[in-house]
């Protein structure tokens, strides 16, 4: 389904409807007839009092009468359990497509999108919103039609039976159904305060237990206490007012008026002659029934505005635009080993409120020449992690241009970008799945040895034959199992698989023994020949062996070049340089060579 | 593959306790709200049984008007006391309700409260073992269950009360009448048989299957980033259809017997009506009737009260199995008694306690596979270690240990001279701080991230540390200078800016023993080395304990630590240690050194792989 389709949570709400309209309304049509199934035994029952009345004995129209009320009953059974079945496959089909809908949407937008928003209240979104617009629909709708139509067959009945009945029924009638939809409005907002604080308290809840090292370590309980407490008494409190809701309710005096009303004037006619004692018993049978239809009642128009409130939510998150759009005309080719250039970029990460906050990178200007060896370095935050994002396409430049080969990326689609473009991300995530498929989790369709000649390759492959399930270990929640210098090779060999034409190390290998990382860097090398790679490390002996030095500072561009001329040129680098484990050693060699000289 | 998932929603295996312990809790926590709930009862039963007498006054109206000689008055009289009785149970109901539903939201909270704390306080060992999305379930959505089944009770109450209160009143007017109403049961033991056994599986795996999309959703969130990097967003989404479509299939199943119900229902209070009236009808003809056609009426009405209560019943049955099972989580949890807890005569740390010592200590998070072996070692006051070996080896653990976040299986843990068991926590935290590997922040802003080292500290002070350790300049860049909040654990900052907002948290708390494990692993040269320079100046002279990934930390203890499989096995100073040429040269050359740039030649590293494995015995 195309995103933006909503045009209103209304019509969201009742996709599931809207979506079958011939079976709606057949199935409105059949809950109705229900209604009426369901007054006339005691019309019918009215009848068969009179005949008692009449004749004092069980005559045989008295016993057609009761076989009918009997018939009345399979008829009744069949009618609403078709209704209930055409409701629970619509709405039911609905709530996957839903689901699955909004899990796409949410997939498909772009990083942005997840930087603004909670994943905690995406999921509760994905899982509690739906299931509560599927109940508004069912049991919710449905019931509110039959009971509706209860309601109007009441009136028609009565207005039927006597005039003035049915004016005070058309005058109460309606009364009620206004003041319970009123009534059903009220909790709109304590509703979605509900939802909200609901979200609150999961995420305070879940967010100690992930820390919950950090509050022992400092011995915060008692402060965590306090701070849960205040979450949970808010929650408390509006759980109140909800449950308050439905404390006087105002309807039920409407309808014990009509029917005392009735009463009144109904005994009155069979005092002066005018009613039948059967027609007195069809009245008040048809209105005392509708004493459980107006308990019903406020309780699912209830269910029915709440789920108006979620499809709000859910439609707010669906017609989020993106301002990382799919170029209209794509390039579909592009020499990747070209030069990339950042030409005049500023970058800003759209903070909560959607807003733009600061540049993180400011005025970048940068060439790398296609097939170099780059490495990139700078203080924390300094926006390393933020330009090889950049060259993923998982964000555009706020403002300039990222090109590969002449090539504005904007004109790319991020599709082909990252199928050219690999990266090794900083925190390594890996997935709960088994070892091979988090490794061909960039190339689903690779067989099992070139899944493992990746690993060699990252050299994993010796402690993944080590483990007891190899290849088809488990990976726990995060890749918790695994140690930081395991997690960093599965990443790589990921990455390896995945085949990039341009190679991006965030800081990958710092977990990783020398030895190994010796041999995992010529086997990079292998796979990257003719190709560019930039890396982000701490390690000196990448930065001698780069083509290209690039040093970042708080989102500047401080140097670029390569090592003996930044050394020379370079403050900001030299500083840094000095502080690089055995540099000194390094330095004092270099003098000695050039002593040598 | 989708085995272990989480489930967030209804995790219902099978229920380990009888149900009268359940309830007997559940009364014990209601208990706390004695005085609400027993005026709550009171109106119940005088509001239930006002609703039960209403159809009463209707029949006898009838049975007025066809008494010859009836006036109006009499009528007037009965319509009134019908609206009174009315108004008198609306009013009953809704102070009822707006009681209750206070108690019930305090009954909530209390126990939520109650659960968290415990959970906060439980051993790690439990905590780390259940996913953090199943532990945060325990206290949201399980309570939540648990309050429906409070209100379920109540509920289930006031209709038990009407249906006996109906059955009673039928049974007066005359049994025959009762007895008739009694026929519409058969359905409802059918229904409740039906859910009871058949529904309550189906309930259960479509729960189970439920779970799993909810689990499959919150791990595709979290990995987006990744699905994204390697174009996997189609595959993602197809395997979450597959997951929702047999979440339909479940669920679908499920529907359908909730939908067979209402019909068979409702069919049934209209079979009720037929045999009703033809029961009432006979006894209400001939000469002698013994029935009036006022309470043929009254019958009608009654059997239709009688199958709502039932109806409702059995659908609360479900319900309610779902919020036994509840507490029945909520009492696993509860009775997980933590054991590190201050002992009965636990004193606070000692002023001049200081140092600390490892004395024969062994360890293992799980049974048979020792993690530490038979540790012994004494770190003098004010002395700075320095911790060494490969992953794995066992130094996060030491670390854990002294913070008491696990008790050692043998040996103990010295400050001073005094066991930590024997101390208060509260006082070994103050004394003690540790920087973990895996930094985590909390979703305040970053002032208050790190005032959680000392509640105590004032901004300027605050400031005045970030300055020193050099977070002070990307901490003033950010959106929001200070006050910028960190969402989720940190993903709007980069992992550097994290790592040093947890080292400026930890040197806030300014313990006199610092642990500092892998600290600045995320952190370039140049900040490493403003965070080194602000340690040597604040922890001068204060017991400190390096777990080490470079060799310039190395370079600045007074003595090395090397730790291998869980055993201590070389200590010294970095010379003695290299001259020993053991396990730890081997580390050095190949862990450490090549951090210096001495060519790694294909022979060296072979040679120092050998010997690495000759030393670890593989
Ligand atoms: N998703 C995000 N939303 C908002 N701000 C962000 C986000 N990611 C990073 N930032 C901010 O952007 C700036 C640059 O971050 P980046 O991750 O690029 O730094 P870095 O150079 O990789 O640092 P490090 O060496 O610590 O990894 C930082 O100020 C950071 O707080
Ligand atoms: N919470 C835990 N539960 C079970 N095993 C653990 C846990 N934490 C660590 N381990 C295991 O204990 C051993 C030592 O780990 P650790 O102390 O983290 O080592 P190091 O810090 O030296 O890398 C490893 O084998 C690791 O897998
Ligand atoms: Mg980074
Ligand atoms: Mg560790």
């Amino acid at each position: 389904m195309a995103k933006g389709q909503y045009k209103s949570a209304l019509s969201y709400q009742l996709s599931a409807l809207l979506r079958y309209p011939g079976v709606t309304v057949v199935a409105i049509g059949l809950a109705l007839l229900a209604s009426l199934l369901q007054a006339l035994p005691i019309i019918i029952l009215g009848q068969a009092i009179d005949e008692l009345a009449l004749t004092n004995q069980l005559t045989p129209r008295f016993m057609m009468l009761v076989f009918t009320i009997l018939g009345l009953a399979g008829g009744l059974f069949a009618t609403i359990f078709a209704v209930g079945y055409a409701f629970a496959i619509m709405v039911l089909r609905w709530e996957r497509d839903a689901r699955q809908e909004f899990f796409e949407v949410v997939s498909e937008n772009s990083m942005t999108f997840h930087d603004q928003v909670d994943s905690r209240m995406l999921l509760a979104v994905s899982m509690q919103d739906i299931r509560w617009i599927r109940f508004s629909l069912n049991p919710a709708l449905r019931t509110i039609i039959t009971t509706i139509g209860s309601f109007v067959i009441t009136v028609v009945f009565l207005w039927i039976i006597d005039l003035t009945l049915g004016i005070i029924a058309v005058i109460g009638i309606p009364l009620y159904i206004y003041f319970a939809y009123r009534y059903a409005v009220t909790v709109e907002p304590v509703r979605r305060a509900r939802s909200e604080q609901n979200e609150r308290l999961t995420a305070s809840s879940q967010e100690v237990f992930r820390g919950i090292e950090v509050v022992r370590a400092f011995g915060a309980e008692e402060y965590e206490y306090e701070k849960f407490g205040k979450v949970s008494k808010e929650y408390q409190r509006i759980q109140t007012r909800e449950g308050r809701l439905t404390a006087f309710y105002r309807p039920t005096l409407i309808m014990t008026a009509v029917t005392g009303l009735s009463f009144l004037y109904g005994s009155n006619q069979v005092l002066l002659g005018v009613f039948s004692v059967g027609t007195l018993v069809q009245v008040l049978g048809l209105l005392v029934a509708l004493d459980v239809a107006g308990w019903i009642l406020p309780r699912f128009l209830l269910e029915i505005r709440g789920g108006y409130v979620n499809a709000q939510r859910i439609v707010n998150i669906l017609n989020w635009k993106d301002p990382l759009k799919e170029p209209d005309k794509p390039r579909l080719t592009l020499n990747w080993a070209g030069d990339i250039v950042f030409e005049n970029v500023n970058f800003s990460y759209a903070n909560n409120n959607g807003k733009n906050s600061n540049y993180v990178l400011k005025n970048l200007n940068l060439r790398i020449p296609g097939g170099s060896r780059v490495a990139l370095i700078g203080g924390p935050g300094g926006g390393k992690s933020t330009i090889l994002k950049l060259l993923l396409r998982l964000y555009d430049p706020t403002e300039g241009r990222v090109l590969i080969d002449g090539i504005d990326l904007r004109n790319i689609h991020t599709r082909k970008v990252r199928k050219a473009v690999g990266l090794v991300e900083q925190d390594i995530f890996l997935f709960r799945m088994s070892i091979r498929d988090n490794i061909a989790f960039g190339n689903m369709v690779a067989s099992d040895e070139e899944v493992i000649e990746a690993a060699k390759r990252a050299q994993a492959h010796e402690f993944i034959s080590i483990m007891p399930d190899g290849y088809d270990a488990a990976i726990g929640e995060r890749g918790m199992t695994l140690s930081g210098g395991q997690r960093q090779r599965l990443a790589i060999a990921r990455t390896i698989l995945h085949d990039p034409k341009i190679l991006l190390l965030d800081d990958s290998v710092s977990a990783i023994d020398a030895q190994t990382e010796y041999f995992l860097r010529k086997a990079l090398d292998e796979v990257m020949q003719d190709r560019t790679s930039i890396t982000v490390t701490q390690r000196l002996r990448t930065l001698l062996e780069s083509d290209l030095i690039v040093v970042v500072d708080k989102g500047e561009l401080v140097a670029v070049g390569i090592h003996k001329e930044l050394l020379e040129t370079s403050e900001h680098y030299h500083r840094i340089f000095e502080r690089l484990p055995g540099a000194l050693q390094y330095a004092n060699g270099v003098t000695d060579t050039g002593g040598g000289m | 593959m989708s085995r272990r998932r989480s489930r967030f929603i209804g995790q219902t295996e099978k229920r380990s306790r009888p149900i009268y312990v359940l309830l007997i809790k559940m009364l014990e926590y209601l208990g706390r709200f004695k005085r609400i709930i027993a005026v709550g009862a009171v109106l119940v039963l005088i509001s239930t049984i006002f609703q039960a007498i209403d159809p009463l006054v209707l029949s006898w109206g009838i049975d007025l008007v066809l008494t010859p000689g009836s006036t109006i008055t009499g009528v007037l009289i009965l319509g009134g006391i019908y609206v009174g009785l009315r108004l008198a149970s609306w009013i009953l109901n809704s102070i009822n309700t707006w009681i209750l539903s206070g108690a019930r939201a305090g009954f909530v909270q209390t126990i939520q409260q109650d659960l968290y704390n415990h959970l906060v306080r439980t051993d790690l060992s439990y905590l780390k073992s259940e996913q953090s999305g199943n532990v945060t379930a325990r206290v949201t959505s399980d309570i939540d269950d648990l309050g429906t089944g409070v209100q379920m009770t109540i509920d289930v109450s006031s209709q038990v009360l009407l249906l006996v209160i109906t059955f009673v009143i039928m049974w007066l007017t005359n049994p025959l009448i009762a007895l008739t109403a009694l026929a519409v049961t058969p359905a409802v033991v059918f229904i409740v048989v039906l859910f009871g056994t058949v529904g309550q599986r189906i309930m259960l795996a479509s729960q189970h299957a439920y779970g799993e999309v909810s689990g499959q959703i919150a791990e595709d969130l979290s990995g987006i980033h990744v699905a994204k990097a390697f174009n996997r967003e189609e595959e993602t989404a197809a395997k979450m259809q597959q997951l929702n479509q047999e979440a339909y299939r479940h669920g679908f199943r499920f529907m359908i017997m909730m939908t067979l119900m209402q019909p068979l229902i409702r069919a049934m209070g209209i079979i009720g009506i037929a045999a009703l009236l033809f029961v009432g009808g006979s006894l209400a003809i001939g000469t002698a009737p013994v029935l009036t056609l006022g309470e043929v009426f009254l019958g009608v009405i009654l059997v239709q009260r009688f199958l709502w209560p039932l109806l409702a019943l059995s659908w609360m049955a479900t319900q309610f199995q779902a919020s036994l099972a509840s507490m029945d989580r909520t009492l696993d949890v509860l009775d997980v008694k933590p054991t590190i807890i201050n002992s009965p005569n636990a004193v606070s740390l000692k002023e001049t306690s200081d140092g600390i010592s490892f004395e024969n200590l062994s360890f293992s998070y799980v049974e048979g596979t020792n993690v530490l072996n038979n540790v012994t070692f004494k770190i003098t006051p004010g002395e700075t270690v320095a911790m060494v070996g490969h992953t794995g080896a066992g130094k996060t653990t030491v670390a854990a240990l002294i913070n008491r976040f696990y008790d050692p299986q043998e040996g103990g843990i010295l400050i001073g001279d005094q066991d930590i068991k024997d101390v208060t926590l509260e006082s070994l935290h103050d004394t003690t701080a540790l920087i973990a590997q895996e930094p985590y922040l909390f979703d305040a802003n970053v002032l208050e991230n790190i005032r959680y080292g000392r509640q105590s500290a004032t901004d300027q002070e605050i400031v005045e540390l970030c300055k020193l350790i050099g977070a002070h300049e990307f901490i003033e860049v950010l959106s929001n200078g200070y006050d910028t909040i960190v969402t989720e654990g940190g993903k709007n900052l980069s992992a550097g800016q994290v790592q040093m907002i947890a080292i400026a948290r930890t040197m806030l708390a300014d313990p006199k023993i610092l642990i500092l494990d892998e600290a600045t692993s995320r952190l370039d040269a140049y900040s490493e080395s403003l965070v080194q320079a602000a340690q040597e100046k604040l922890f001068a002279g204060r017991t400190t304990v390096v777990i080490a990934h470079r060799l310039t930390t190395i370079a600045n203890a007074s003595r090395v630590f090397v730790f291998d499989h869980g055993e201590l096995i070389e200590k010294g100073t970095h010379e003695e240690l290299l001259r020993l040429g053991g396990k730890y040269k081997a580390l050095y050359d190949t862990y450490y050194a090549h951090q210096s740039v001495e060519e790694l030649s294909e022979e060296i590293a072979k040679i120092a792989q050998e010997e690495l494995a000759m030393v670890s015995g593989k």
